[in-house]
């Protein structure tokens, strides 16, 4: 009888997996990279890159396909990109997805829903916001070795490992859904031949509402996580000084209760002193101790420029509030967004400068 | 887990065939006369009869020891030739049975004429074997360089010269109802379990079958399932693996006329452990086993997981890798799976082909449907540059294993993980895998 049952099932499971849909990999339009801007009437228009692998003996020619339509949701894109296609599309391999900045300032919380929702797609994937149109940046062709898909995935994976926070969809929607804390994404600007990070883009939930500039992302960055390497200018009197992050290291304080929070913000940074362009001076322990007490004051204005910033925005990228909830059992959410602009915070930064080199 | 499985067959009918084989001397000696090999000649005016096989006795002891005194003196009884001759371990029987299993092993038989049924048996067995040699299936670098015979005498010597106990046991039984085979248990007495020992008996004492030719006829018959593709005992060739076994607390058994020894019970990790392992220090003989527990399991997984990632789980390429496999998978007219099977028919083909061939020419046909088909086969766009590198890795994974028995499993079960792979996807591997696991 065991047997019996063993070998209907057996035999229906395979009868069964013949209504399968199945498809060798070099069948599908592999989607890496997507992109989406406002379009006309409320609509999204969606830019899709497929890249063409060429056959075995040419590999190098790797070529590029762009699709683009208009829809309503992003499946409604998907949906008219199919049309456009001669093989049925995948997105299991999207590996970056870009918004532009006009589309991020309208909201884009129904399409962050479906990056939730959807287990085709990959949690490592990066997202990015374009200042300008997706479309110009994903198509047009760099002069680099590497495909578009490949230069942005690298060029985002690579930066933050620098000076730019880690934020891949993982990331992104951790800080969307967490209570008390705000998203935020890279900002990713085309030059003429080249796309370069340009900056961050805060999200208050699904909108963006600020965006900040490359120089100060360290300082972002120093103040939100704890990192081994990149690097940031500090003025000096006439010249500029560079400072090589080797560790910083970033600890937060909730004092008294949630009746009149306080933050404390102790950041730890130890530097090297790479570059000193225009300092007249010979460096020498007692320069180094000026140098650091200018940093010190450089991040610390810089930090709570930031924080001031976020205040008047409303918006919490660091999670002081995700903190305060996972610390606090009496928390509550609505009055601590009421209270939030009078926050105080009291960053306080020091830096270690281990070596500064020979200079004379 | 020692299940008995072949039950004892009744008495009634073993006792019949007694009777059937018992045939009077004078039957047996005609039936044996049709034989030209067979001798048979008097001494002293028909007083006395010498009989033997020439092509099975040994004609120095019959012309040294046993002509010279039969023609010498005259005997009255057989008891009298007994004490005159110098040869160990003669029988004076009249059993008929033992007569015939005697005199078919090249025991010289000698009547006197007047008491017919009774005769003396001379042991002068002459038997042909090759001499001992280095190991060829499991051959190590380091280590003791020999192997089992064919002869059993040879084998146990083997084995009792590295283990001078008087615990070292040995029980013989005779098997096959033809071949009349010797087969040995082995084991050491105070170390083993009893009821291994009793089991192993047990089961082959129950076999009933004609031939006997090679230890392996044992394992498939006495084994726990025989529907497992896995081997139930340790086969091997080496008497140093053998007495290592036997130290651990398992049962040998030896077949005279096999030049392997089985062992058991045995595991699966022990099947992928070569004598290498022990003569290596610690470190370096981890670390190789490890490379080759890793081998099996590429060897076995990799073409199933090629046919179900490309099959249904784009997502899970590398995105490194995904132009590698895409641009030479382009020009492919095959799905996947055809071309897995394909390629993997044709290994199996070439290793077939080099197994029954003689070493010299084998091995060019290695070289030369390895090189020619394989090239020829891309160039031709029926298989891909990937596929070709994966199924030539994962059989030459699948020879990392020192015992062949195991190595002969792992070709065969590749096939089910293919088919499941392309019916179900990696949850049609996982699924051969839970199946895998349960035989």
């Amino acid at each position: 009888m065991k047997a019996k049952n063993f070998l209907v099932l057996l035999i229906s499971m395979s009868l069964l997996s013949g209504c399968m849909q199945h498809t060798s990999v070099e069948e599908n339009a592999i989607i890496q990279m997507a992109g989406y801007d406002k379009g006309e009437n409320k609509r999204i228009r969606g830019t899709m890159l497929i890249p063409q692998y060429g056959s075995s003996e040419s590999k190098s020619a790797t070529s590029e396909v762009y699709l683009t339509a208009n829809g309503d949701g992003v499946k409604e894109v998907e949906k008219e990109i199919q049309k456009q296609s001669s093989k049925p599309i995948s997105i299991g391999k999207l590996s970056v997805t870009l918004y532009s900045k006009e589309l991020a300032e309208g909201g884009i919380s129904d399409i962050i829903d479906i990056l939730s929702r959807d287990p085709r797609m990959s949690r490592n994937m990066y997202l990015g916001i374009v200042d300008g149109e997706a479309i110009d940046l994903i198509e047009s062709q760099y002069p680099q070795e590497d495909t578009t898909y490949k230069q942005l995935e690298d060029l985002i994976k690579n930066n933050a490992r620098f000076n730019f926070p880690m934020t891949n969809l993982h990331d992104f929607l951790y800080s969307y859904y967490a209570q008390g804390m705000d998203a935020f994404l890279p900002l990713i600007t085309k030059k003429e031949a080249n796309v370069e990070l340009s900056g961050l883009a805060f999200f208050k939930g699904g909108t963006v509402v600020s965006t900040i500039p490359d120089s100060n992302v360290f300082t972002y960055k120093m103040l939100n996580e704890n990192f081994k390497r990149g690097m940031q200018n500090i003025p000096y009197k006439d010249g500029t000084i560079m400072l090589d992050n080797i560790g910083s290291s970033v600890e937060y304080e909730l004092k008294n209760g949630l009746g009149e929070p306080k933050f404390d913000i102790r950041v730890n940074i130890k530097a090297e002193v790479n570059e000193m362009v225009g300092v007249d001076r010979e460096a020498n322990p007692s320069l180094m101790k000026e140098l650091e007490e200018v940093s010190v004051e450089f991040f610390e204005t810089n930090a709570n420029e930031l924080i001031q910033m976020f205040k008047e925005k409303e918006i919490d990228p660091l999670g002081l509030g995700n903190f305060a909830k996972t610390r606090k059992r009496d928390f509550d959410l609505t009055k601590w967004k009421d209270n939030y602009s009078d926050l105080k915070v009291n960053v306080k930064v020091n830096v270690e400068i281990t070596e500064y080199g020979i200079f004379s | 887990m020692w299940k008995w499985k072949r039950k004892e067959k009744s008495s009634t009918e073993q006792t019949q065939q007694k009777s059937n084989q018992k045939k009077s001397l004078t039957e047996f000696i005609q039936s044996l006369q049709k034989s030209e090999d067979f001798i048979r000649y008097s001494l002293g005016g028909e007083e006395c009869t010498v009989y033997y096989i020439k092509t099975m006795s040994d004609s120095k002891i019959l012309n040294r020891s046993v002509l010279p005194i039969l023609n010498d003196e005259t005997f009255q009884s057989l008891e009298g030739i007994k004490q005159h001759i110098p040869v160990e371990n003669m029988t004076v029987t009249e059993d008929i049975t033992l007569i015939q299993e005697k005199v078919m092993f090249g025991y010289i038989m000698v009547q006197l004429h007047h008491s017919a049924q009774e005769v003396l048996l001379i042991p002068a067995v002459s038997l042909e074997s090759r001499s001992v040699s280095i190991p060829e299936v499991e051959f190590s670098v380091v280590g003791p360089k020999e192997a089992f015979v064919e002869n059993i005498n040879t084998n146990i010597n083997l084995i009792r010269k590295r283990m001078p106990l008087p615990q070292l046991t040995i029980k013989e039984l005779k098997i096959g109802k033809v071949t009349k085979s010797r087969v040995a248990v082995i084991f050491l007495d105070g170390v083993v379990d009893p009821e291994n020992v009793e089991t192993v008996t047990q089961r082959l004492k129950d076999i009933e079958y004609d031939q006997i030719i090679d230890s392996s006829f044992i394992t498939q018959i006495i084994d726990d399932n025989s529907n497992s593709p896995f081997p139930q005992f340790l086969d091997t060739e080496r008497p140093d693996r053998v007495v290592s076994n036997l130290i651990e607390g398992k049962v040998a058994i030896m077949v005279d006329g096999a030049p392997h020894a089985l062992t058991c019970p045995t595991t699966v990790v022990e099947l992928f452990g070569a004598s290498d392992d022990y003569f290596l220090p610690w470190h370096l003989a981890t670390v190789f086993r490890l490379i080759r527990l890793f081998a099996v399991i590429f060897s076995v997984l990799s073409t199933p997981l090629y046919v179900a990632v490309l099959t249904y789980h784009h997502e899970m390429i590398p995105g490194e890798l995904m132009a590698t496999i895409v641009s030479s998978r382009s020009d492919i007219p095959f799905s996947p799976i055809l071309e897995v099977i394909v390629l993997e028919l044709t290994i199996e083909l070439l290793r077939e082909a080099g197994a029954r061939l003689p070493t010299k020419i084998g091995q060019t046909i290695g070289i030369v449907g390895g090189i020619v088909i394989g090239t020829a086969a891309v160039d031709a766009g029926l298989t891909s540059n990937v596929l070709l590198i994966i199924v030539a890795l994962s059989a030459l994974a699948s020879f990392t294993t020192p015992i062949y028995q195991i190595g002969n499993t792992i070709r065969l079960i590749r096939f089910p993980f293919i088919i499941g792979a392309q019916m179900w996807g990696l949850i049609g591997v996982s699924m051969c895998m839970v199946f895998l696991s349960a035989i």
